[in-house]
């Protein structure tokens, strides 16, 4: 949060700093940037990791990792390439799918993967408030997929699964699986490129305020 | 542009090469061009493996548009990540986030880019499972040993029985302990050690063995290297008769950000002001 205060010492306006300032903070070593930037997303991080893991120790890991990468690697971000949250989605699933194969291959997986396909169809869960709206339309557009497509979706972002693992796990078809997911991939891309919350992602105040979220630090 | 459509680009390719005015090169780029443009989306969810896996991302790395595409399909991915159900991660989880990245730089790489999990996940190799029994033997010995030469020394045998604790746990549990070999940079030396850590409890225990026995009056004092060294000022020690010592400490870092411990040989009643090791092992595999 950016400060300013009057000649008198109150304070006369606030802003909250972009994802990308915080990361230049970041880089530069300022290590409450980094807090602040946990503050800002470490329960989607913790939601995500949960979400692949099935276990709150090991999301705790992923999410200890993930921000002292993002404390390692703050610099390499690349505003102009994708957005921060992508940015932090990606290296949170990659993390965790890495966990989760090493267990599956060593017969350690839980109960996962069985409920999947329930997990982001649930109406009744809390939304993180400054993704209030993209979280709405995520879930609305999946809504609006076909269920055959939706698996195969989940069980490639969430389980880990590759399209021949897939194939095999529902038993259909190699070249079902691949047109499923490209139609789904590309239905998604579609809804969501339309709804209001995808321009409104993560580095927008407006989506912030809109959300009615509160000061960070 | 070719790549607008290459449909009608494959359709050229099709024609005899006389009447062909594109290079091969051309046509199989073309090619790589319609099987990574359908393959992008199970691309970006990290659902490709194999020969297909390695096509898309060699495109990928030479076609802007691809490129762009693909960025655009992972955000498509990675907006499944909004749709999961909250949890709040615990509150310790802040503090030990705090405590890890006030001890590393930032920028800086996490071992020449290696993930801890993917450090944490590195093979056991055989030779280290054969220094784990034999060091099991050395300890298991040497805690007979201590048991009959410091029975005035409160502690000692209930660390060294931690330290077995450690070896079993290691041995059941490879992941939630972590060791490595030190071994001493100078050639001539025969010092060599084992490092543990227990990830739970983030509990450091060094075994040192070849140390040079010290005179009366000087103790040795251990240093960790990260990116710099750091003298442990609350550990200084001698070693036994015949070299070894046993150290516990608790250690707030990973022990992968360790990449080498040291020792100076300092007099007992005051710090000596060194600025260099005396003998320095290296974690091996660092």
């Amino acid at each position: 949060m950016v400060v300013h205060r009057s000649g008198k010492g109150g304070i006369v306006a606030q802003e909250r700093e972009s994802d990308e300032q915080l990361l230049k903070r970041i880089a530069a070593g300022d290590q409450d940037a980094l807090l602040a930037l946990y503050d800002r997303y470490g329960r989607l991080v913790y939601s995500l990791a949960y979400q692949v893991l099935r276990d709150h120790q090991l999301a705790e890991e992923v999410t200890q990792d993930v921000f002292t990468r993002v404390w390692a690697a703050a610099h390499t971000f690349d505003p102009e390439r994708s957005k921060f949250t992508t940015w932090l989605n990606t290296i949170t699933r990659n993390r965790a799918i890495d966990i989760l194969r090493q267990r599956r291959v060593r017969g350690l997986t839980g109960a996962g993967e069985a409920e999947l396909n329930t997990a982001i169809t649930r109406a009744d869960e809390r939304f993180l408030p400054e993704h209030h709206l993209r979280a709405l339309a995520v879930r609305e557009a999946l809504a609006e997929l076909p269920e055959a497509q939706r698996d195969v979706l989940e069980l490639a972002y969430f389980g880990g699964l590759t399209q021949r693992e897939i194939a095999e796990k529902l038993g259909i078809p190699l070249g079902t699986v691949k047109t499923r997911m490209r139609l789904g991939m590309m239905k998604l891309r579609d809804m969501l490129t339309s709804k209001p919350g995808k321009e409104r992602d993560d580095g927008s105040d407006a989506a912030r305020q809109s959300a009615g979220e509160g000061e960070h630090v | 542009m070719p790549r607008d459509n290459p449909q009608a680009k494959a359709s050229t390719y099709d024609m005899n090469e006389a009447d062909n005015p594109m290079s091969h090169a051309e046509a199989v780029m073309d090619q790589d061009h319609a099987f990574a443009s359908e393959h992008l989306p199970a691309y970006a969810l990290d659902a490709l493996e194999g020969e297909e896996k390695a096509r898309v991302a060699r495109h990928v790395n030479v076609c802007s548009l691809c490129q762009k595409e693909y960025d655009v399909y992972q955000d498509v991915a990675s907006s499944l990540a909004f749709a999961v159900p909250v949890y709040d991660p615990p509150s310790y989880l802040r503090t030990a986030i705090r405590t890890q990245i006030a001890t590393s730089p930032a920028g800086a790489s996490l071992e020449r880019g290696e993930s801890p999990r993917r450090r944490r996940a590195r093979p056991v190799a055989m030779w280290l499972n054969g220094i784990v029994l034999i060091a099991l033997v050395v300890v298991a010995s040497w805690n007979v040993r201590l048991q009959q030469e410091v029975q005035n020394m409160h502690g000692n045998v209930e660390r060294t029985f931690e330290v077995l604790n450690l070896f079993m746990h290691y041995q059941a549990e490879p992941d939630k302990v972590h060791m490595r070999k030190v071994v001493a940079r100078r050639s001539d030396s025969n010092t060599w050690g084992l490092v543990m850590q227990e990830e739970d409890s983030g509990r450091l225990i060094i075994y040192m063995d070849g140390l040079p026995v010290l005179p009366a009056g000087r103790v040795y004092q251990l240093w960790l290297r990260q990116e710099t060294w750091s003298r442990l000022n609350d550990v200084a020690f001698r070693c036994d008769g015949k070299g070894r010592a046993l150290l516990e400490m608790p250690l707030p870092v990973s022990l992968y950000v360790i990449s080498a411990v040291g020792l100076t040989a300092e007099p007992e009643s005051a710090p000596a002001n060194v600025e260099c090791c005396t003998i320095v092992m290296e974690l091996e595999g660092h």
